[in-house]
């Protein structure tokens, strides 16, 4: 018994129409593999690291915030220097480098965030899906063990406009 | 390709890109070669100067910021509306993204890169930059954090290091699609910068988190980077540019000269590499729309600045700006007027926005006005300060005025190899962009079934 079917097809609302009947089967982790972040990426239903990424951006900007708040406070009581009758901690003159240390926290932060979590999540796809990667075509790795044969007549029903179905291990 | 009752669902966008990444036609060779040749001219003259020193170049007491502080501050200008529109455009969900936003986030990247040469050759001594750098020494010297100069250094560096990643963030997929399509060097360089995206549903998920917040993080940074250059005049007590106007005032021209350069850059692009299909009509009419406004903001902007001037009561000030427009520099005075205010006019008609020579036109005279308007209120504010004893003229010597064009030669010379090496519209995006609307795909599936 095969472990899974490689189901390839040429259009976005196909698949979104076969995500939608795999749903109504019960047929749990159907991944898709997609040229392009059409609607259906979102229908496969695949709980992700993704939901992480707000609060990861958030300490990312925190830490950059706080590298800007050590760097001006720490170096300033290093080197106490009066400029312009300006006080040596002047926080209102420091807002500018803590905002820009903040945005560059969060951007590098966002940015490292989605390759690392990127490359965990991509592993649970199955290989065959993810080489068969093409700008014309969308593909969708349904998980197929232990299933009854009517149960996989009624998953090959639901892939109704696929230009082909294989089988993968 | 398929089609489906809606259309084409797959368009030949793949292929039209990968046109553009082969051998290219003659134009492109002479765009090319004159750019390599204005970067040796003016990095012959930029030598020259380092041997002989900055006697080379025509500033003086008082003047003693000139061309090359304008050339940074201009290209921070061009640098600004890349990024700027792309992250509104993407927040929008407007088509003109697609075709545009990769070039213009090159040109932000590029132009930001050109920018950052200007203060270091403007230093003298260049090969004690690092002096600028906060880093412990012997000498006890460290940066003043109560600096705008310092400020500038710390935004422009969040600024380019956002920018970059933000382009390239957006190139992660077509890096992947491409590579499996490319031969010679280009195919091992795309596996390797795509850093393993398989566009699975995952990764995809991922990235439509994490763009928007990119897109999040690029806009204020965008505003803040021009604001906190403008500063670097404001926060003086000179007349002419102590203005609390002077941060909005600079986004909006930053803007201003920003979308001339994309237009500018995007005509030679439609046309030479035959991307009419992608970069259409309607896209150049919803450009010229923003330049339009864009001066017409800019023209409000000078007006209530010289009101401002004539109105509070400072002699200084006022005497400033009448000089600007009747003394030695009327001629860059009036030159920014005809350039910035008058020729976009040409814009109200709806043929001229639809019009690319035309278009084109506008745009290199709104780049040039941009440049002059730089020029203007860094030199005379110098040359025209508060004391009349110390006041002086500047006017640029050739080694100067190579070593600006150099920099212009030195942007269009990386633009041009940024997209023979790389795709210049997004594949993934213009793909997404072609995915019927919900209703249409529920048509297309009724018609399969």
């Amino acid at each position: 018994m095969p472990s899974r079917w490689i189901a390839t097809f040429d259009e976005p609302a196909l698949v979104a129409q076969a995500l939608t009947a795999l749903a109504d089967l019960g047929v749990p982790g159907t991944r898709l593999v997609s040229p392009a972040p059409y609607r259906a990426v979102h229908l496969t239903g695949q709980p992700g690291p993704w939901r992480a990424m707000g609060w990861l951006v958030l300490g990312g900007g925190l830490c950059g915030l706080a590298t800007a708040i050590a760097l001006e406070v720490g170096t300033s009581l290093a080197h106490p220097m009066h400029v312009g009758g300006q006080p040596v901690i002047a926080w209102v003159q420091f807002g500018v480098i803590m905002f820009e240390m903040t945005m560059l926290g969060a951007g590098l932060t966002n940015f490292l965030a989605m390759i690392v979590l990127g490359a965990w999540s991509r592993r649970q796809v199955a290989k065959a899906a993810r080489d068969g990667l093409r700008s014309d075509r969308l593909t969708l790795a349904i998980p197929t063990s232990g299933r009854s044969p009517e149960q996989l007549q009624a998953i090959r029903a639901a892939l109704v406009g696929a230009t082909g179905i294989e089988e993968a291990p | 390709m398929s089609t489906s009752p809606t259309g084409p669902v797959h368009p030949p966008i793949e292929k039209d890109i990968l046109a553009t990444l082969g051998m290219p036609g003659w134009r492109y060779w002479l765009l090319l070669a004159l750019s390599v040749a204005l970067v040796a001219w003016g990095g012959w003259n930029f030598a020259h100067m380092m041997q002989t020193g900055m006697g080379v170049t025509g500033l003086n007491s008082p003047v003693m910021w000139g061309s090359l502080i304008t050339t940074f501050v201009f290209f921070i200008g061009i640098s600004h509306s890349g990024t700027l529109v792309s992250a509104i455009l993407y927040f929008t969900r407007s088509p003109l993204r697609a075709s545009i936003g990769r070039s213009a986030e090159a040109m932000t990247v590029i132009a930001i890169m050109t920018a950052g040469l200007y203060p270091v050759i403007h230093l003298g001594r260049n090969w004690l930059f690092f002096w600028l750098l906060p880093y412990p020494n012997q000498r006890e010297l460290w940066p003043n954090f109560h600096s705008p100069l310092v400020w500038d250094v710390f935004a422009i560096t969040s600024y380019v290091t956002t920018s970059a990643l933000f382009l390239y963030m957006g190139m992660l997929p077509d890096f992947t699609l491409l590579a499996k399509r490319l031969t010679g060097f280009r195919r091992p360089l795309y596996r390797i910068l795509s850093l393993g995206f398989s566009g699975t549903d995952s990764e995809w998920n991922l990235f439509e988190r994490a763009y928007p917040l990119f897109a999040g993080v690029a806009i204020p940074l965008a505003v803040s980077v021009h604001s906190v250059v403008s500063w670097d005049f404001a926060m003086t007590l000179m007349p002419g540019w102590h203005s609390t106007i002077f941060a909005p005032y600079f986004v909006a021209g930053a803007i201003f000269s920003g979308l001339a350069m994309a237009i500018i850059l995007l005509g030679f692009m439609r046309g030479g590499y035959k991307l009419q299909a992608y970069i259409r009509m309607e896209h150049f009419d919803m450009l010229a729309k923003l330049l339009l406004a864009m001066s017409v903001v800019m023209s409000v902007v000078y007006v209530t600045e010289f009101f401002l001037a004539i109105y509070r009561g400072s002699i200084a000030e006022r005497d400033l700006f009448i000089w600007r427009a009747t003394g030695r520099y009327a001629l860059v005075y009036w030159g920014v007027i005809l350039c910035n205010c008058l020729i976009p006019l040409l814009l109200f008609g709806n043929k001229m926005r639809r019009n690319i020579p035309v278009l084109v036109f506008v745009s290199i005279a709104v780049t040039i006005g941009m440049w002059l308007e730089r020029f203007m209120f860094i030199v005379t504010t110098l040359a025209h300060n508060y004391a009349p004893f110390s006041w002086g003229f500047y006017q640029p010597t050739v080694p100067e005025a190579a070593i600006c064009l150099g920099g212009l030669g030195w942007f269009f010379m990386l633009f041009l190899l940024f997209i023979k090496v790389f795709p210049c519209v997004s594949v993934s995006e213009t793909l997404q962009g072609e995915e019927p609307a919900h209703g249409d795909a529920d048509a297309a599936e009724a018609h399969h079934a």
